[in-house]
C-alpha cells in the first residue's frame, strides 16, 4: 500500500477554501464586519470541557471550542528516559500532533515542533516539579480537529487533563489569544480569521495568583494595542477558569457517588 | 474473590487487586472456572459497542467507534487525482492507521508502535482485498470478481472523468484510546465512515480543476450528479478471540490480550465468506473445533454489529 | 485445462459455439449476452449467460458454482496441485552468525542468520524471558507495512514455539533476509533456524515445519474449495486467496502410546500461525487446513532428515 501511495499522482483538494477567489468578510477600511461566526468582537465561543477522554492514561481531558477539538493525555509520573541525567525535580515532556484531517487541507497541522515547546514553556510554571523528583510526567495532546486557537485551547485543555491525573499544580493554566485585524481586537479567532490576521497575542496565565506564564506576541501592535489585548485575555482567562473548575468539580462529584 | 479457595491460599489473605497484579493468570483463572470475567462479561460476549457518525465536521466522512473502552476516529477526505494510465476508470484508497501517543502509555512521540504499521496493513488487506490482482485481466473475469469477490468498494465508483480525473480517497483511523481489539474497533470505524461518507458535488473550472460546487454557483456542468454515496458491498466485520486452555474469550480487554498471548482475529463478511483469519502465534495451538468456535462467535458478533452499524446510519438520516 | 484457459480466453470468449444453451434461461447465447463458461462445470450446463448467473447467484446468496466438481488444473510448472516445490536445506552458510540457514522452495530462497542470546530486553518486553527480535529484509527496496507485518508474525510464532523461560532477561536476533522471491515466501523458515539454535545452546524447540500454501482463484467463479500448495509468484497472481498456515511438528513417536493428542486431535493438527488473504467460503479454509496438515508431515519429514546429521543421537 505505502508503495502504490507513493506512485500516486500528486493530488489536490477541490473544497473551496484552496482557492483565493472568495471574497474576504473583513475589509480594512470597514468597521463593521462581522465575524464569520456572527460573534462579538469580544466574546469568546462556547467552552466546553470533559475529563476522562483517555481511559488508558492516568488523567486526560477533551476540549472543543466551536470547531476546534482536542484531546490531552497525561502520563506519570513515571520512569525518565535512561538517557536522562539524574535530576531532583520532575520533568515535563510535552508533544502535540494533529490528525491529518484536522486541516482543511490534508496534513498541513505541522507546526507541532513549535506548538510542543510552547505547550511546555506555558505548563512549566505551573506545575510543582518538586513533588516527583526523578520521573517525567508526559503531556501529550492531539488535536482533532483545528478550527483556530488551536495553541490556546490545547493549553487549557492540558491543564485540566494535568489536574485530572492529580498532578500538583499551583493553579490551572488558561490561555487565551486575541487576533489583531486592522482597527480592531478579536477575542479567540477561528481559522479564517487567523489566515486574514495582522499580528496576534496570546497570553496563558494563572488566573487566581494572576500570574502570565507565557505571553507571545507576534506581528504588528502598538503599545496600547497590546495593553489592551492583554486586559482582553486576562478577563478572558478568569471566566475561561471558572469553566475549567466546573468541569473538574462536577468530574469530582461524580467520582465520589 | 469470593471463590478463592480457603487452603491457605495466598489470595484470600491479599486484596482483591494487588492479587490481580501479581498472579493476573491466577486471578483470571479463578473467573474462568466460573465462566465469567473480571469486568462482568460472559466468555463469548463482546463489549458494549457504540458508533457515531459524522464526528468530524471538516472530513467528508467520519465516525467514532467504541467498543468498550477502545475508541477509534475515522475519517475520509476526498481530494482528485489523475488516475493511472494502467486504470483510467478507478480511483485510489489510502488508508492509514495511526496511534498517536494519546492512546496508550506504551507509544512515546517519535517512535511509532508496533502495531500501527500491522493494523495498516490489516486493514488495507480486508477493505480492499486484493483487487489489484485483477488489473489487466479480462473484462469478463474483471466483472465477475467485482461483484463476487472484490472488496467492499468498487474503485470503479470513484471515478470522475475517465482517464482525467478520479477520487483518492485518504482514509485516516486514529485511535484515541487503546484498550484491546485495536483491529476489530479499527475496521468497525472505517466501515462506518464510509457509510456516512457523502461525495461532494464538482464541477470542472476553466483550468480544467475540478472544484467543489457550493450551493449558490450551482448549475455549471456538475461531473458527478449520481455517485453521491457508495455503494458498499460485502461489508467485512471481525471478531477477536482469546484461547487459553479450552477457554475461548471474545473481545479480549488490553488486560486479556497481555495475559493470554494467544489470539484469533477473525473476519467474514456479510456473504459470510471468510476475509481473514489471524492467529499469529501463541502458546495455544488452535484445532478445527476451537477454530469453528471463533467462526461462530464471528457471525453472532457480525449480525450485532450489522444492526448496531445500520441504527446509526438510519439515526443520521432522521436528522 | 479448459479451465485454467477460461482466464486466457475469456478475451475472446462469448465466441461460443451456437446449438448450446444456458444452463439457467434455456436460451443459447445471442450478440450483446453471450453464453460464458466461468466455472469448471462441463458438458451442457457448461455454459450460462452472465447476468442470469448473477441472478441466480444472488437469489441463492451463494458466490460459487454449487457443483463441487473438481477440477482438473495443470500448473504452470507441471506440479500437481498438492506438489509442493522441491524443498532444499542447508545449515551454517554463514560464518559470524551463531545460526544460520538457507532455504529454498523452488526458486523462493531466504537466508536466516541468528545472532544472541545477548544480555537484556527490550523496553516492554517481559524479563522473566527470552526475547525474540524479527528483522525482515526485502529482497530489493525498504522495509515496509508487509514487513512490518511478517516481523509481527514471524515473532509471535517463535515466540510461541522457543521455551523463552530457558534464558531469561537475553535477547536473540532472528534477521530474515529475502534472496529471490517467487511466491510464498512467509514464514516458511520459521523452523530452520531455530532448530540451529537448538543444536548450539541447548534450547529445546518445537521443530516448526512452516508450510504455506494458498487456495487457487478458479477462473470466474470459483469452484469451492479449490486449493494448490505452495504457489509460486505466477500462480500467486491469479489466486483468489491466500491461507499461509504454521503447524507443529509431527512428533515422531518415539513414546509408546504415539503422539501427544489433544481433545482428540493429534498435536500436529493445531495451528500455531493462520494468516489469510482474500475472501474464501468458510469451508474453503477447513479444505485448505486438511491439505495444509498433509504437506506439514512431507515438510516435517524433509525437516528431520536434513537436522538429522546434527542432533546427537
Amino acid at each position: 500500500m505505502a508503495a502504490k501511495a507513493a506512485s500516486t499522482p500528486t493530488t489536490y483538494s477541490p473544497s473551496p477554501t484552496t482557492q483565493k477567489t472568495k471574497p474576504s468578510f473583513f475589509k480594512n477600511d470597514n468597521v463593521d464586519w462581522v465575524r464569520p461566526d456572527g460573534r462579538g468582537f469580544h466574546q469568546c465561543r462556547p467552552a466546553f470541557f470533559r475529563t476522562g477522554a483517555v481511559n488508558a492514561a492516568a488523567g486526560s481531558a477533551y476540549a472543543e471550542f466551536g470547531n476546534t477539538k482536542v484531546i490531552v493525555s497525561v502520563f506519570g509520573p513515571r520512569e525518565s528516559k535512561k538517557a536522562m541525567m539524574y535530576s531532583d525535580i520532575g520533568r515535563l515532556n510535552c508533544n502535540v500532533t494533529f490528525t491529518t484531517f484536522a486541516t482543511p487541507v490534508r496534513g498541513q497541522g505541522s507546526d507541532d515542533k513549535d506548538f510542543s515547546s510552547m505547550l511546555h514553556k506555558a505548563l512549566e510554571g505551573a506545575i510543582m516539579l518538586e513533588t516527583f523528583p526523578k520521573t517525567t510526567v508526559d503531556v501529550f495532546a492531539l488535536v482533532l480537529e483545528s478550527g483556530g486557537s488551536d495553541l490556546p485551547v490545547v493549553i487549557s485543555c492540558a491543564s485540566v487533563a494535568l489536574a485530572d491525573a492529580g498532578i500538583m499544580m499551583y493553579d490551572l493554566v488558561t490561555s487565551v489569544s486575541v487576533s489583531c485585524l486592522g482597527k480592531n481586537l478579536v477575542i479567540d479567532p477561528v481559522l479564517e480569521e487567523e489566515s486574514y490576521q495582522d499580528g496576534s497575542l496570546m497570553l496563558s496565565c494563572m488566573p487566581s495568583k494572576y500570574e502570565v506564564t507565557q505571553l507571545t506576541i507576534t506581528g504588528e501592535w502598538s503599545t496600547a494595542k497590546i495593553n489592551e489585548g492583554m486586559q482582553l485575555c486576562l478577563d478572558a482567562c478568569s471566566k475561561l477558569a471558572k469553566i475549567m473548575r466546573s468541569c473538574l468539580k462536577e468530574a469530582a462529584s461524580a467520582s465520589e457517588d | 474473590m469470593g471463590h478463592s479457595n480457603a487452603s491457605g491460599d495466598l489470595s484470600s489473605e491479599m486484596e482483591v487487586d494487588a492479587f490481580r497484579r501479581l498472579f493476573p493468570l491466577r486471578f483470571y483463572e479463578h473467573h474462568l472456572a466460573e465462566s465469567i470475567r473480571p469486568d462482568g462479561r460472559a466468555l463469548g460476549k463482546a463489549r458494549d459497542t457504540t458508533i457515531e457518525l459524522g464526528a468530524v465536521a471538516s472530513a467528508d466522512g467520519s465516525a467514532l467507534a467504541k467498543i468498550g473502552l477502545t475508541t477509534m476516529l475515522a475519517a475520509i477526505k476526498m481530494e482528485v487525482m489523475t488516475p493511472s494510465k494502467e486504470s483510467p476508470d478507478e480511483g485510489c484508497i489510502a488508508i492509514d492507521f495511526h496511534m498517536p501517543p494519546i492512546c496508550s502509555p506504551l507509544v512515546r512521540p517519535g517512535r511509532p508502535a508496533e502495531a500501527e504499521p500491522v493494523v495498516s496493513k490489516q486493514l488495507a488487506d480486508t477493505i480492499l482485498r486484493h483487487v489489484k490482482h485483477f488489473y489487466g485481466h479480462s473484462l469478463l473475469l474483471d466483472y465477475f470478481f467485482k461483484v463476487l469477490y472484490s472488496g467492499m468498494i468498487d474503485l470503479k465508483d470513484l471515478s470522475l472523468v475517465s482517464g482525467k480525473a478520479a477520487w483518492m480517497v485518504y482514509l485516516d483511523i486514529y485511535c484515541l484510546d487503546a484498550d484491546g481489539s485495536l483491529f476489530d474497533a479499527a475496521l468497525l470505524s472505517a466501515i462506518a465512515a464510509f457509510s456516512h461518507l457523502q461525495i461532494p458535488v464538482v464541477s470542472m473550472n476553466d483550468d480544467g480543476k475540478l472544484i467543489v460546487v457550493s450551493e449558490e454557483n450551482g448549475e455549471k456542468d456538475i461531473v458527478n450528479k449520481e455517485k453521491r454515496k457508495l455503494s458498499l458491498n460485502r461489508i467485512p466485520f471481525s471478531l477477536t478471540c482469546v484461547l487459553h486452555k479450552n477457554y475461548i474469550l471474545a473481545d479480549p480487554t488490553a488486560e486479556e490480550e497481555t495475559i493470554f498471548e494467544t489470539l484469533v482475529t477473525v473476519v467474514l463478511d456479510t456473504f459470510d465468506q471468510l476475509v481473514y483469519l489471524y492467529k499469529p502465534g501463541g502458546l495455544v495451538l488452535a484445532f478445527t473445533s476451537s477454530v469453528q468456535d471463533c467462526i461462530a462467535l464471528t457471525r453472532q458478533r457480525l449480525k450485532e454489529l450489522q444492526k448496531i452499524l445500520d441504527e446509526s446510519v438510519s439515526g443520521m438520516e432522521v436528522d | 485445462m479448459e479451465d485454467s484457459a477460461a482466464a486466457d480466453t475469456a478475451d475472446v470468449g462469448g465466441s461460443v459455439v451456437e446449438e448450446n444453451e444456458c444452463r439457467i434461461c434455456r436460451n443459447p447465447g445471442e450478440e450483446g449476452n453471450p453464453l460464458r463458461y466461468p466455472c469448471a462445470c462441463r458438458g451442457t450446463i457448461k455454459y450460462v449467460h452472465q447476468d442470469c448467473l448473477l441472478q441466480w447467484l444472488n437469489h441463492r446468496k451463494i458466490s460459487h458454482c454449487e457443483r463441487k466438481i473438481a477440477m482438473e488444473i495443470d500448473r504452470i510448472d507441471g506440479r500437481t496441485p498438492n506438489q509442493l516445490r522441491p524443498l532444499a536445506c542447508s545449515r551454517n552458510v554463514l560464518n559470524r552468525a551463531h545460526g544460520s540457514a538457507s532455504w529454498s522452495q523452488g526458486d523462493t530462497k531466504v537466508l536466516a542468520a541468528v545472532y544472541g542470546p545477548k544480555a537484556g530486553t527490550k523496553k516492554h518486553e517481559n524479563p522473566e524471558k527470552a526475547c525474540i527480535e524479527v528483522i525482515w529484509k526485502p529482497k530489493t527496496g525498504q522495509t515496509g507495512k508487509s514487513e512490518r507485518e511478517y516481523e509481527m508474525i514471524l515473532k509471535r510464532t517463535l515466540q510461541s514455539i522457543c521455551i523463552l523461560t530457558v534464558n531469561p532477561n537475553t535477547t536473540t536476533s532472528v534477521i530474515i533476509q529475502v534472496v529471490n522471491d517467487d511466491g510464498a515466501v512467509s514464514f516458511k523458515d520459521a523452523g530452520i533456524p531455530l532448530k540451529h539454535l537448538a543444536g548450539s545452546n541447548t534450547y529445546v524447540v518445537n521443530d516448526d515445519g512452516a508450510v504455506s500454501f494458498k487456495v487457487a482463484i478458479c477462473c470466474g467463479l470459483a469452484e469451492s474449495g479449490y486449493v494448490i500448495l505452495d504457489p509460486a509468484k505466477l500462480e500467486e497472481q491469479k489466486m483468489k486467496a491466500f491461507a499461509y498456515l504454521v503447524f507443529p511438528n509431527s512428533v515422531l513417536s518415539a513414546l509408546p502410546e504415539g503422539s501427544p493428542k489433544v481433545e482428540g486431535e493429534p498435536m500436529e493438527n493445531g495451528i500455531i500461525t493462520s494468516v489469510t488473504q482474500g475472501a474464501m467460503a468458510v469451508d474453503d479454509y477447513f479444505h485448505c487446513l486438511e491439505r495444509g496438515r498433509a504437506a506439514n508431515e512431507k515438510m516435517s519429514a524433509f525437516l528431520r532428515r536434513s537436522l538429522q546429521p546434527q542432533l546427537p543421537g
